[in-house]
């Protein structure tokens, strides 16, 4: 296939899962309580008339007004409070993708390395340790041992250096190790091919060999890679932004669905701004299918 | 012994299978979690729960003076029940859908991105959570089958396009030429060529997903919607979903607010239950990918 129509195929693919995801949002979510004699009743039942209607007031809506709805708080649109909040977010992701290419690739060089030495402990096994250990409790370490033994650091921070730079950091943890991890196994897997012996035989040094020559061909595979490393910085994202109080998308996502104990899904819940979020999501996710492709084309194994 | 990751996440998982079948029946586990409210110090001392970690209580007991450990210890089987349910489904949907849409074209293929593509514009987590917010899941009777359901498709996706990625690169060895070339039909190529070519892969990568299942469980504990719960009156005319149901999931969620009050003293032992659990089946399908000599 061509990578016009690669291209082309996964958009509208994209496009289809996303009409489905508004679906999914617009399911109706009221519990309709009553009293009935002493208890309360709920009636949890589906009803294809409240989902129709509610699916055709918001696209009339939107297309009536241009807006995707009121937010929670008064006088703020959907769009603008979903704008702020991705923004806020696309901050974090796109620090976390940077600093994870650059250590990541320093990583995995060092993994690299360190596997032909009596150190390989601390190469690979480190890699994989921090790939291994769950999010929402590595997160609760660091920030039980930041919050207990680092009070100059003020964690929580709004504003000011920490309120970026303690979440770009501990979102990019995982991006590091999982690009550490195909850098390495890339280097491993050239060694011994015949364009590295060549390089060898004319005397390059080996960090001339390693950068120059096998780097350059592991960065298409890194690229490839790329959809997979954003579902993980999302699925992370998540969990550093809700321990944090951190107003980004998926803190706001969550803010959004309004779920607690008592009414299920709440009065507060912003079917807009969910689908606004889940739509800035979807074209960054597009962004990065794209540029997998065209590395796979271009930067390829040939 | 050279395997180590083999041995080490063995030897883990027999302890997690020990503590879920055995540990309810040691001495210092309390089966019934029976809340102890009062305790006496001394003669005429007497002192109310959470009770501090002691001899007789390793971990302490919660406010209602349950001891902790033995949740634990009693949370471990169901917790594990419910991981392994998730994994299975998960494979049950994706490895078939996976295997159809091995050309990398037509319906299938169409199918499997699509389903790769929904979840993929919203962390997973939240994908699981506004499903399981809907009023129907909330109150049918069936709610534990449903959430496994759901905790499995939203990764079902991930899981047919790493199957299909494999079966495409088998469709191209020479033995497939070979028994496309003898003419066999498209079942039996399926059973005598792909599957058997497959199946350690796939054992690899069950065992990965365990770990992915029981993290998928224990971020949504952290936003504290339940996989089992019962609606019941708690007050006059007030309506609640309350947990029922002990597994580590649970725990975490109910103790997850101490996490913005800074008091990490409970909410570590079940996320690191979780983490436990989730590093011993990495470290057991390392070990089988060395086992089987498949790349990395």
């Amino acid at each position: 296939m061509s990578l016009k129509s690669q291209m082309l195929k996964s958009t509208l693919i994209s496009v289809f899962a996303f009409m489905l995801v508004v679906l999914i949002v617009l399911i109706p979510r009221d519990l309709n309580m009553r009293i009935e004699g002493y208890i309360v009743v709920a009636d949890p039942a589906f009803k294809w008339s409240q989902f129709t209607e509610n699916v055709y007031q918001f696209f009339s809506n939107a297309i009536a007004s241009g807006s995707l709805g009121p937010s929670r708080y008064q006088g703020q649109s959907a769009e603008a409070a979903a704008f702020e909040a991705v923004g806020m977010s696309l901050l974090v992701i796109v620090s976390a993708l940077f600093l994870g290419l650059v250590f990541g690739v320093l990583k995995g060089v060092a993994d690299y390395k360190l596997s032909k030495t009596k150190f390989s402990v601390f190469g690979n096994w480190t890699t994989w340790l921090f790939q291994s250990m769950p999010d929402f409790f590595l997160m609760l370490v660091i920030q039980w041992y930041l919050v207990k033994h680092v009070p100059f650091i003020r964690y929580f921070a709004v504003e000011g250096w920490e309120a970026f730079v303690i979440p770009a950091l501990l979102v990019s943890i995982y991006p590091v190790v999982y690009i550490a991890r195909i850098t390495s196994s890339s280097l491993a897997a050239q060694e011994g091919k015949l364009y590295i012996m060549l390089a060898k035989a004319k005397g390059l040094r080996d960090r001339v060999i390693v950068f120059k020559h096998m780097l350059l061909n592991g960065i298409g595979l890194i690229l490839t890679h790329l959809p997979g490393l954003l579902v993980y910085i999302l699925s992370n994202l998540f969990i550093v932004e809700l321990y944090r109080n951190y107003p980004g998308a998926s803190w706001r996502l969550v803010q959004a669905l309004d779920f607690n104990a008592y009414t299920g899904t709440g009065p507060g819940y912003e079917p807009g701004i969910i689908i606004y979020i889940c739509f800035s999501f979807m074209v960054l996710f597009l962004l990065v299918q794209w540029i997998s492709h065209m590395a796979r084309r271009f930067l390829g194994p040939q | 012994m050279k395997n180590v990751p083999l041995w080490l996440g063995g030897f883990l998982i027999a302890f997690l299978l020990f503590v879920a079948f055995i540990g309810p029946y040691l001495p210092m586990i309390d089966m019934e979690l029976n809340q102890e409210r009062s305790r006496w110090v001394t003669e005429d001392k007497l002192a109310l729960p959470a009770f501090k970690p002691s001899a007789k209580n390793w971990l302490g007991t919660d406010k209602n003076g349950v001891d902790n450990l033995s949740k634990l210890v009693v949370a471990a089987k169901s917790t594990l029940f419910m991981v392994t349910a998730i994994a299975v489904v998960r494979y049950l949907i994706g490895v078939p859908l996976g295997l159809l849409a091995r050309k990398k074209r037509g319906f299938f293929h169409s199918l499997v991105s699509f389903m790769e593509q929904i979840f993929s514009f919203m962390p997973p987590i939240f994908a699981a959570a506004l499903l399981l917010a809907i009023p129907f899941f909330l109150f049918t009777e069936n709610r534990i089958a449903w959430a496994i359901v759901i905790l499995a498709a939203v990764e079902a996706g991930r899981v047919a396009t790493t199957v299909q990625e494999q079966a495409n690169q088998l469709s191209r060895e020479p033995f497939m030429e070979a028994g496309i070339a003898l003419g066999l039909t498209s079942r039996k190529l399926m059973r005598n060529y792909y599957l058997p070519a497959l199946v350690p892969q796939l054992i690899v990568n069950f065992c990965m997903d365990m770990g992915k299942a029981m993290l998928l469980l224990g971020q949504l504990a952290i936003i504290g919607i339940f996989i089992s719960h019962e609606w019941k009156e708690v007050e006059e005319y007030t309506m609640q979903f309350v947990e029922t149901g002990v597994n580590w999931a649970t725990l975490l969620s109910s103790n997850r607010m101490d996490i913005y009050l800074g008091k990490m003293e409970f909410v570590i032992y079940p996320a690191g239950a979780m983490m436990l659990a989730i590093i011993a089946f990495n470290l057991f399908g390392e070990g089988l990918r060395r086992h089987f000599q498949l790349k990395g």
